[in-house]
């Protein structure tokens, strides 16, 4: 079969399994094997099956998933985000919308802590929602926070999805952790300006809380210190070139699991669910690389992803305007995809166009995970805002939706300042020792 | 799977204990994982004295890991499938469809566990072994076909409970 032929159909079966739900993961694996014998033959296709799970999961790099995964739950069951709601309250409380700007500092804290948007959300939406409601906050406003500063958890390393990213296009896992730095606290700027914007036009949004004495400030942050410590300990390791990324995922997860420790958070039961749900994860990024890593070979083989890089390029557009095309399309393809399989499904095209285009792929890669955390809170499928509704019940869905828009422009501009200023992400990755 | 599943079938019961089980031996090889990336960092640092072989330790408890808690994952629904179709057309009317496609990676896994077996043989008569210190690799490999096999009766359960019961829609996930 004529090996475009073979990429096109297989790229129909493709959508046809996803479409009838089976997990991309094996979808991916079924169709590329299927590919890889039409094309090279069965035997080789069949040794494929047989080896290519084991190089990865014997991947030393990969290690980095399940650990930095077991320090999001550690920290977690610790307890730390209601230090860090505590801390942020401290500071901000007494502000207009202060309670929302306090939620988003502490979502930015726990991100650094943990690479899972979901987690995010759901620790700091039980801790700040019920804060929120007693002083009377409009929950288009409060639950409109949370969702958004959930997404800072893939933005802020540790993050599943620069991992992710890193290992279908071969970048440096530390590199692109060190670039989500800068670009999300600029994201978490932004989400707190727009609360300002918001609460400035319509005051009754969210109330400003009491304002706290100097002492309080002291004692608040000082609790949340220990945070502080963790992460700087990890990311400066990483940026130091002290620790690789997976010895800074061990070293933080080991600190992370002694916080709850002394914290006296750390008991039996919540030990064993919480490494249920760590090896839970593991699996299933895992079968999703598995399947990446049978299908993009196929995929590869069909010459379609150079194909479509050389039209694209000849077509002599400007490279803004492609650049543009692609990001209103993953806008609009992470309103109906989840992250993951997003990312994994488009990238074996969408890279080969940005090198022709000379973006840098570092770069590139964060503005990817800042179009993922749109996708995270768009409708219908935004799984932030179902994660919000399970703990914010009474709150109507079209109300979420509604309080998340300010935020979702916040995300654009983030985007509009990224593309006009690549740097931002750029300038740690390039300033780093190795 | 729910408890009526498990009252339908008699497979379920053991299904849901098996992976349960592995899930635990995972988590532990996880936190041990975590200890040895420790001790091996502090080695490096305090006693300048790097454990030889700790890389390979790593990377074979990863596929102790990952191939120990796929069937779990599996069992528990936990694995990312995109549900649009689910919105548009109801639940029940997917059912056929959905256990048309949980056979079909009930079959593919079966063959990836059967080639994985394959790898082990080979790994075992050519003594394929890690870097550093040798650890044979053939264990691993018969571990990482057992998962794929069990992760196979997983999907070949829940397709049989989707016929004989409406089934859940798959539940998404992203971290």
């Amino acid at each position: 079969m004529n090996p475009t032929t073979a990429g096109l159909l297989g790229l129909a079966g493709l959508f046809v399994l996803l479409a009838l739900r089976m997990p991309v993961g094996i979808a991916m694996m079924l169709i590329g094997v299927l590919g890889f014998g039409v094309l090279n033959g069965w035997g080789p296709a069949m040794a494929v099956l047989g080896s290519e799970p084991f190089v990865i999961a014997t991947n030393y790099e990969l290690i980095v998933i399940p650990l930095f995964v077991l320090m999001g739950n550690f920290a977690t069951v610790s307890g730390m985000s209601r230090d860090l709601f505590a801390a942020a309250y401290a500071w901000f409380g007494h502000w207009r919308g202060g309670l929302a700007s306090a939620t988003i500092a502490a979502c930015a804290g726990f991100a650094a802590l943990s690479g899972s948007s979901v987690a995010a959300a759901v620790t700091m939406g039980k801790v700040a929602l019920p804060e929120m409601r007693t002083y009377r906050y409009d929950p288009r406003l409060s639950t409109g926070a949370i969702a958004a500063g959930g997404t800072l958890g893939i933005l802020i390393p540790p993050s599943t999805g620069f991992v992710i990213y890193a290992i279908l296009t071969e970048e440096s896992i530390g590199r692109l952790f060190l670039a989500g730095v800068l670009p999300g606290l600029l994201l978490t700027a932004l989400f707190i300006l727009s609360i300002f914007i918001q609460t400035r036009i319509n005051p009754d949004l969210g109330p400003p809380g009491p304002a706290s004495t100097v002492m309080d400030r002291i004692r608040a942050f000082r609790q949340a210190s220990a945070m502080i410590g963790v992460v700087t300990v990890t990311i400066g390791g990483i940026y130091t070139g002290l620790f690789t990324p997976t010895e800074a995922a061990g070293v933080g997860a080991f600190l992370a699991a002694l916080l709850a420790l002394a914290r006296g958070r750390l008991t039996a039961s919540s030990l064993s669910s919480m490494a249920l749900e760590s090896v839970r994860t593991t699996a299933l990024v895992f079968l999703i690389l598995v399947g990446a890593h049978i299908f993009n070979p196929f995929l590869a083989l069909t010459h379609i992803p150079s194909d479509l890089a050389e039209l694209l390029v000849g077509m002599e557009l400007p490279r803004l305007a492609v650049l543009g095309i692609l990001l209103a399309a993953y806008i609009v393809l992470g309103m109906f995809l989840e992250g993951f399989a997003m990312l994994v499904l488009t990238l074996p095209i969408v890279h080969p166009i940005i090198l022709t285009l000379g973006y840098d792929p570092i770069w590139f890669g964060v503005v990817m995970v800042i179009v993922l955390e749109m996708g995270l809170i768009s409708p219908p499928v935004g799984v932030n805002v179902f994660v919000v509704k399970g703990i914010a019940e009474d709150v109507p869905m079209s109300k979420i939706f509604a309080g998340i828009f300010p935020f979702w422009i916040a995300m654009a501009a983030c985007l509009a300042i990224l593309v006009a200023f690549p740097d931002i992400a750029l300038f740690l990755p390039n300033t780093m020792i190795r | 799977m729910s408890d009526e599943s498990r009252a339908v079938l008699p497979g379920t019961a053991v299904a849901d204990w098996t992976t349960r089980a592995l899930a635990y031996a995972a988590g532990a090889a996880l936190l041990l994982l975590m200890l040895l990336t420790v001790v091996a960092v502090v080695m490096r640092y305090l006693f300048n004295a790097p454990i030889l072989g700790a890389q390979d330790i790593s990377e074979l408890s990863l596929a102790v890991v990952v191939f120990l808690s796929i069937p779990y994952c599996g069992w528990t629904g936990g694995h990312v499938a995109v549900d649009l179709i689910g919105t548009v057309v109801g639940e029940s009317r997917l059912r056929y469809t959905d256990t048309l496609m949980r056979l079909l990676g009930a079959v593919l896994f079966a063959v990836v566990a059967w080639q994985a077996m394959d790898q082990g043989l080979d790994a075992l008569e050519y003594g394929e072994a890690s870097n550093l210190v040798e650890i044979a690799h053939h264990p691993f490999m018969f571990l990482m076909s057992f998962g794929w096999l069990l992760f196979a009766v997983v999907l070949l359960l829940q397709a049989v409970a989707g016929i004989v019961r409406p089934p859940q829609a798959p539940q998404e996930k992203a971290e």
